[in-house]
């Protein structure tokens, strides 16, 4: 009988030793946005509807802007196996607008063992934005020091900043953004307003309109050459 | 008259020498002929149109976007400016100005050849060769402060600066009273 009581609380010392090492290795699968990390290099990238913008990784004047997340549940658990469809990039202030949905930003692959997951493709986007945030699974990841939303200091840019109309956005006046994610004579006028001409020598500087390196006003024929590299010929549009 | 004479003489020489310093050098230069080869030409007869070749010589790198602008003599009215391809390449301004012109990615200049980049289409006024060489200036795009044309490389977008050359109106000078090499070399001393 004592042995019986032995071998019982033996198997029940065992069953919470198993249960104890299964935590430590476990998530509850939940992102806790606070918890989880996203870091990279400031830069500045063109982003085009037709998903041939800069790369993350090149962005304009040199240097490498990839952004590596690390996915992480409220117990401060690395979360592996998160699919790229559930991760993706957004605007800082809403000024992007990515071709296909979610789906013109994801992360390069799931995340690893650790948690960790990459961006290394600029948005497939139009719009222009100051900064990005890493969204995981709906949620924006958190700045860890202080649990507020974290945003990337990656200035986006595209040719595609005015909409020429039905059956897109309703156009806009002045330097208003509203994309279509196409690249149209309207954006072509758009530019051209902020590019110095003997008619308007002190065309106003406007940061969405500066591609190229080196950055700043005025904006150049560098500039003016990869504009029209996305809108010469056929304008490049999403192709969804 | 001597003085007139020498200056028209020393203009010419310049653009000669120039001519054939700048030969090797990235440059932009109005032709008078679609095959390139004239940069120098008679007056034409006023009241006709005629159009004229800028053309990028020498620039040896595929060009996605270049500017630059043209001073017109008298002799020549500007009316308008023509690409060779619209349907792939856009400008913005106007020679007399300051143009600039880029490319679709698709069709990029090849800066290996020596392209025509734009096709000026002028109007030939008064023009009296009688009066000496008129100059046909080309200058950087004035309007962000260039003094020379630029070109920009398809492949990172970096900038470069080439030379704007001149081309000439009655290069061919018409001595309008007699006069000896003698003389016009007394003209330097």
């Amino acid at each position: 009988m004592l042995k019986g009581k032995y071998v019982l609380l033996s198997l029940a010392a065992a069953l919470v030793c198993w249960q104890v090492a299964g935590i430590n290795n476990a998530n509850s699968g939940i992102v806790d946005p606070c918890k989880s990390t996203v870091t990279a290099n400031a830069g500045v990238v063109l982003v085009c509807p037709l998903g041939d913008g800069d790369l993350l990784t090149a962005p304009v004047g040199g240097g490498n802007s990839q952004i590596t997340l690390t996915v992480k549940d409220v117990a401060n658990v690395a979360i592996a196996g998160i699919p790229a469809t559930d991760m993706w990039l957004v605007g800082c202030n809403d000024g992007l607008l990515l071709c296909g949905g979610s789906q013109g930003s994801n992360a390069d692959a799931a995340t690893t063992a650790g948690g960790v997951a990459t961006f290394s493709n600029e948005p497939v986007a139009g719009g222009c934005d100051t900064g990005l945030y890493a969204v995981v699974q709906g949620v924006i990841i958190q700045d860890i020091n202080n649990c507020q939303p974290k945003c990337l200091a990656i200035a986006v840019r595209s040719p595609d900043y005015k909409s020429a109309g039905a059956p897109g956005p309703a156009p806009c006046g002045g330097d208003t953004r509203c994309p279509d994610s196409k690249v149209t004579n309207a954006d072509f006028s758009w530019f051209v307003t902020h590019y110095p001409t003997t008619g308007n020598p002190g065309a106003t500087y406007l940061a969405c309109a500066d591609y190229a390196a080196p950055l700043g006003a005025p904006i150049g024929l560098a500039d003016f050459s990869k504009f029209s590299v996305h809108f010469a010929g056929a304008g490049h549009k999403c192709p969804i | 008259m001597k003085k007139a004479l020498a200056g028209v003489l020393a203009v010419a020489l310049v653009g000669v020498i120039a001519g054939s310093a700048m030969a090797q050098v990235p440059n932009v230069q109005v032709y008078f002929d679609q095959g390139h080869t004239q940069a120098q030409a008679d007056c034409g007869t006023s009241g006709t149109t005629a159009t004229l070749y800028v053309v990028m010589n020498n620039w040896n790198m595929n060009v996605t976007g270049v500017d630059f602008s043209i001073s017109y003599p008298p002799s020549l009215v500007w009316l308008a400016d023509v690409l060779p391809d619209p349907s792939t390449q856009v400008s913005i301004g106007a020679s007399p100005g300051g143009i600039a012109i880029a490319y679709a990615n698709c069709c990029f200049l090849d800066g290996f050849q020596n392209n025509i980049v734009l096709l000026p289409f002028v109007l030939w006024g008064p023009c009296d060769c009688n009066q000496g060489p008129q100059p046909l200036v080309v200058g950087g795009y004035t309007p962000l402060g260039k003094t020379s044309p630029t070109a920009v490389r398809k492949e990172d977008f970096a900038e470069f600066q080439g030379v704007g050359m001149t081309s000439l109106i009655c290069a061919g000078v018409i001595a309008t009273e007699p006069s000896t090499w003698g003389q016009v070399k007394a003209l330097y001393r």
